[in-house]
C-alpha cells in the first residue's frame, strides 16, 4: 500500500480506497454494469493506471478475504475501533481477553508474539491473506499502538460478527472518514463513483453475506447521510448567500462572486444593511423612572378597572331593581287566566311578554287586531303598562312615528248610538236619545294623575294594569263590534240602512234616525255637549247598544259551537246567515211596525165593519235551526250543550218575528193573518180564510200592505158581508 | 289575582340570584381596589384583600348552587304543574261569557237607572 501511495502521489493524484468502501458499494449497488467501471477508467486517461492498480489490488483483497472467511471481504479494525474512546474500548479489551487479565499486562511483546502465532497458524491454510494482512497491519501498527490490539482482535472470527453487527452505526461515520483520510476532498465523489463501478464489477460473482447488513438498512442510512449533506450544503450555501448580500452594499464586485445566481436575479445588489447598534446601559435613575412610571400606569389601571367595575355594578342595579318590581307587579297582578306568552318587541328588539287579550279564541274571526299586547315598563313613568301589538303596518308606522299614548288614543275607540226623532212639522231631526258609554279613557286620565300626583298614582297602580286589560279588551269588542255591523250593512242598503264614512253607520225608519258610531275619545261632539239632560230615548239608545254587543257574543259562541261540530275551519263568515246584529234589532222594530200597519188595516177593514169580530194577536215560533239541535243535545259534548244553551236564550231575538192573528168572525168562520219577516226586514203576510165549516176558502200570502188591504176588503165584502 | 305561592317562591330565588351574581361585580371591584392598595403598598389591606376573594367565591358557589336548584325546579315542574308560560297554546277562552256577563251587568244597571228615572218621572207626575 505504501508503495501504491507513493505512486499515486507520482501521478499527482491522491486516491484513497477505503476497502470497507469497496464493500459498501457492492451492497448498495449490486446490479451495476461493469462497463461503468471500465468507462470511467477510460475517459480519465491520467488516473487510469492508478484506478487500475487499486481496482486489481481491491479485486485480489476482497476475492481474498471471500474466500478467507466467506463473510466479508475486509475488515478493516480502525473503522471499528478507532473512533471508540478509550474508556469504552479497554473494557471491551479485558472482556476478549478472559478474565483474570489485567490490561497492564498488555505489552507490546506479548502481542507480537501472538501476532506471530497468527502469521504461522494462516500460513498453513492460505499464504495471500495473510500477506495482506500484514500489510495492513503494519500500516496499522505504525499509525497508533492500540491498532494492534483491535488487529488481532478483528482476526478473531466470532469478534468479527460482532463487529458487522456494530457496523450500522459506524457506517454513519464513514464520509467523514473519508474526507479526513483524502486531502483533496473534491475527488472524493468521483472517487465514490469509481469505486461504485469498481464494486459493481465484482458484483455478479459474488454472494452476499447472510449476517452483514442488509440491503434496506443500508439503503436507509445511506439515504440518512445524503440528506444530512444536502441540508448542511444548503444551510451554508443560504448563509453564503445572507453574507455575499449583505456584503454587496460595501464591495459589490466580491459579493457577486459569490453570490448565487437567484439571489442575484430576485434580489437587487447593497439592498441589504446592516449596522452596529450600540447598547448603551440605563443609568440608575432611568431604571428607577422606568419602574415609577411603568407602577403608576399599572396602579392606574388597576383603579380604573375598579371604577368600570363599580359603574357597571351600579347600573346593573338600577336595571335590576327595574326588572324586579317588573316580575313583582307581573306575579301580582297576572293570574293563570290570563294568556302569557313570549315575543320579541319589534319597535325596540327586546325579548318581552305579551299578553293577550283578544276575543280570538273565543269565537272571534276578526283578523285586523289579534289583541296581543306587549307588557313593558314605561320607561318615564316606570309602570307597568300595556302597548298592543300589531303586526299591520299601519300601526308599526305610527308607534314609530309617535308616542306610544297616540297609538292607544288611536285605539281607544268606542261606539255611541244616537236616535233621532223626527219632526213632523219641520222635516227635521232631533237628537232624542245617546248612549253612554261604559269604558273611561284611561290614557287620559292617567296622564292627569302622571303630571298631578306622581305619588298617588303608585298605589293605583296595582288596579292599573288590571283595568288596562280590561280596557283593552272593551275596546277591542267595540272595533270589532263596528267591523262586523258595517259587514252586515252591505246587504241591507234596501232597508234603509247606510254606511256613512268608515266609523257611521245611519239606520233610516220613517220617523227616527239611529246612528252608529265608533268614536275616539278626543272626538269634538263628546266634549261639545257634556253629560246634557237625559233624554227620552237615551234608555233605548243603551239597550240597542247593549244588544248589539250581546249578539256579537252570540256570534262568537256560534263559530265556537261550528269549530266544535266540524272540522273545517271557516275563515270568513257568511254575511248572509252569520252575521247577525243589525238584522234582529232592525227586524223587530219594523216587525212592530209592521204589525201596527197590519191592525189599523184590519181594523179599518174587518173590525169596524163586522160587529161582535174579535182579534187574538200571538207570536209564532219561527222554525229555526235552534230547535233542530234540541233533539240530540244530550249525545253531545258539554261545551256544545252549554253553548246551544246559552244560544238558545237569544232565540227570541234571533229569529224571525212571526205573529199570527185570529180575526173570529160571529158565525161566518175566522181569519187568520201571518205577518212574518223572512229575512228579518221584510215582510209576509198571509191570509187564511177559514169558513164556518172548516173549510180553507183563501190561502194566499202577500208582500205588499196595498194588496192585503184590497184582498181583506174583498173577503170581507164577498163572503162575509154577504151573507150578512 | 296574584300568581300562585310556589312561583311568587321561585321568582323570589331568581331575584336573589341575580342580586348575588350583581354583588359579586361589586366584590370584584373591591378585590381590585384593594389588590391596588396592596400594589401602593398598603399592607394593612391584606386580610381585607383575602376576605373579599373569600366572598367573590362563596358568592359564586351559592349563586352556582342555587341557580342549579331553581333550573332543578323547573326542569320537575315542566309538565307536571300549569306554570305562567310554557310552550303549550293557551286559549284565552271563556271571554266570551266574560262580555256576556258585563253586559247583563250593563243591561241590568240601565234598567234599574231608567226605572228609577221613570218612578221619577211618575213622582213628579203624581205631585202634579
Amino acid at each position: 500500500m505504501d508503495d501504491q501511495q507513493n505512486a499515486d502521489q507520482k501521478m499527482g493524484i491522491n486516491l484513497a480506497l477505503d476497502p470497507n468502501l469497496i464493500n459498501l458499494t457492492l451492497y448498495n449497488h449490486p446490479t451495476a454494469t461493469p462497463l461503468s467501471g471500465s468507462n470511467t477508467s477510460t475517459t480519465e486517461p491520467t488516473t487510469a493506471p492508478a484506478t487500475t492498480t487499486t481496482v486489481t489490488d481491491a479485486n485480489a483483497l476482497a476475492s481474498s478475504t471471500i474466500v478467507n472467511n466467506g463473510q466479508s471481504m475486509v475488515k478493516n479494525p480502525y473503522e471499528v475501533y478507532g473512533q471508540m474512546p478509550l474508556s469504552q474500548l479497554i473494557p471491551l479489551i479485558l472482556q476478549e481477553r478472559g478474565q483474570g487479565f489485567k490490561f497492564v499486562d498488555l505489552s507490546e511483546e506479548l502481542l507480537a508474539q501472538e501476532i506471530a502465532n497468527d502469521k504461522q497458524r494462516t500460513q498453513l491454510s492460505n499464504t495471500n491473506p495473510q500477506d495482506e494482512h500484514t500489510n495492513d497491519n503494519v500500516n496499522n501498527t505504525e499509525v497508533q499502538p492500540q491498532e494492534q490490539q483491535q488487529e488481532e482482535e478483528s482476526n478473531n472470527p466470532d469478534l468479527m460478527d460482532i463487529d458487522m453487527e456494530n457496523e450500522p452505526e459506524q457506517q454513519s461515520q464513514l464520509p467523514l472518514n473519508d474526507t479526513s483520510l483524502n486531502t483533496i476532498s473534491k475527488e472524493n465523489q468521483n472517487e465514490n463513483s469509481a469505486t461504485e463501478a469498481v464494486g459493481a464489477t465484482q458484483n455478479p460473482t459474488l454472494t452476499i453475506p447472510e449476517t452483514s447488513l442488509t440491503q434496506e438498512q443500508f439503503i436507509k442510512i445511506r439515504k440518512e447521510m445524503v440528506d444530512n449533506i444536502n441540508i448542511a450544503m444548503n444551510e451554508t450555501s443560504l448563509s453564503l448567500d445572507f453574507v455575499s448580500l449583505l456584503l454587496s452594499s460595501v464591495r459589490e464586485n466580491n459579493a457577486n462572486s459569490s453570490m448565487s445566481t437567484f439571489l442575484k436575479k430576485n434580489v437587487p445588489t447593497g439592498t441589504l444593511n446592516s449596522d452596529k447598534v450600540p447598547h448603551v446601559p440605563k443609568q440608575k435613575d432611568e431604571l428607577t423612572q422606568l419602574e415609577i412610571s411603568n407602577r403608576g400606569w399599572k396602579l392606574k389601571s388597576l383603579n380604573d378597572s375598579r371604577l368600570i367595575l363599580k359603574e357597571n355594578y351600579n347600573k346593573l342595579n338600577n336595571s335590576l331593581t327595574i326588572e324586579h318590581s317588573f316580575w313583582k307587579k307581573l306575579s301580582n297582578h297576572i293570574n293563570s287566566n290570563d294568556i302569557i306568552f313570549k315575543l320579541r318587541d319589534k319597535s325596540t328588539g327586546q325579548r318581552s311578554l305579551g299578553i293577550k287579550y283578544g276575543y280570538e279564541d273565543s269565537g272571534s274571526t276578526y283578523k285586523m287586531d289579534r289583541g296581543v299586547a306587549i307588557l313593558r315598563t314605561n320607561p318615564t313613568t316606570g309602570k307597568l303598562e300595556l302597548k298592543p301589538f300589531s303586526t299591520s303596518k299601519n300601526t308599526k308606522m305610527s308607534s314609530s312615528s309617535s308616542s306610544s299614548n297616540d297609538t292607544i288614543k288611536g285605539l281607544e275607540k268606542f261606539i255611541r248610538i244616537r236616535i233621532f226623532t223626527k219632526i213632523e212639522s219641520e222635516d227635521d231631526y232631533i237628537l232624542s236619545g245617546e248612549s253612554f258609554s261604559d269604558i273611561e279613557s284611561r290614557s287620559g286620565n292617567k296622564n292627569a294623575n302622571d303630571y298631578s300626583n306622581n305619588d298617588d298614582s303608585i298605589s293605583d297602580e296595582d288596579e292599573d294594569i288590571r283595568a288596562q286589560i280590561e280596557n283593552l279588551k272593551k275596546f277591542i269588542i267595540e272595533k270589532e263590534l263596528m267591523y262586523q255591523l258595517k259587514k252586515e250593512c252591505s246587504h241591507l242598503l234596501s232597508y234603509g240602512v247606510t254606511v256613512e264614512n268608515e266609523n257611521r253607520i245611519v239606520i233610516e225608519l220613517p220617523n227616527e234616525k239611529f246612528e252608529i258610531e265608533l268614536l275616539s275619545f278626543d272626538d269634538n261632539s263628546l266634549t261639545n255637549h257634556d253629560r246634557d239632560a237625559p233624554k227620552i230615548n237615551d234608555k233605548r239608545a243603551n239597550l240597542i247598544l247593549i244588544t248589539l254587543r250581546m249578539l256579537l257574543v252570540v256570534m262568537f259562541k256560534k263559530n265556537l259551537r261550528n269549530k266544535l261540530l266540524s272540522s273545517k275551519v271557516n275563515k270568513s263568515l257568511n254575511i248572509e246567515k252569520e252575521i247577525l246584529l243589525i238584522r234582529p234589532i232592525l227586524g223587530s222594530i219594523r216587525h212592530s211596525n209592521y204589525k201596527m200597519l197590519l191592525k189599523k188595516i184590519m181594523k179599518s177593514y174587518v173590525l169596524d165593519i163586522v160587529p161582535e169580530s174579535t182579534l187574538e194577536e200571538s207570536t209564532l215560533p219561527s222554525s229555526t235551526e235552534h230547535i233542530q239541535d234540541h233533539g240530540n243535545t244530550h249525545q253531545m259534548d258539554r261545551h256544545i250543550v252549554k253553548l246551544t244553551k246559552d244560544i238558545t236564550a237569544f232565540d227570541h231575538i234571533l229569529n224571525i218575528a212571526k205573529t199570527l192573528f185570529q180575526i173570529s168572525l160571529p158565525n161566518k168562520g175566522r181569519i187568520t193573518i201571518i205577518l212574518e219577516s223572512t229575512n228579518y226586514c221584510n215582510a209576509v203576510v198571509n191570509i187564511k180564510y177559514v169558513s164556518q165549516d172548516n173549510t180553507t176558502t183563501f190561502d194566499s200570502n202577500f208582500a205588499e200592505f196595498k194588496e192585503v188591504e184590497e184582498f181583506l176588503h174583498f173577503i170581507i165584502s164577498e163572503y162575509v158581508k154577504e151573507r150578512n | 289575582m296574584p300568581q300562585p305561592e310556589y312561583i311568587q317562591e321561585r321568582l323570589q330565588q331568581l331575584e336573589s340570584i341575580d342580586l348575588t351574581l350583581c354583588k359579586m361585580l361589586q366584590e370584584a371591584s373591591q378585590v381590585v381596589f384593594t389588590f391596588s392598595e396592596l400594589k401602593r403598598g398598603n399592607y394593612q389591606l391584606k386580610p381585607q384583600f383575602q376576605a373579599h376573594i373569600q366572598t367573590f367565591y362563596s358568592d359564586l358557589d351559592s349563586v352556582n348552587e342555587n341557580l342549579r336548584n331553581e333550573i332543578k325546579h323547573l326542569d320537575e315542574n315542566i309538565g307536571t304543574r300549569l306554570l305562567p308560560i310554557n310552550n303549550v297554546n293557551k286559549k284565552a277562552i271563556g271571554l266570551d261569557d266574560d262580555k256576556l256577563l258585563e253586559q247583563i251587568e250593563l243591561l241590568k244597571n240601565v234598567l234599574n237607572v231608567d226605572e228609577n228615572i221613570d218612578i221619577d218621572v211618575d213622582m213628579d207626575a203624581s205631585k202634579e
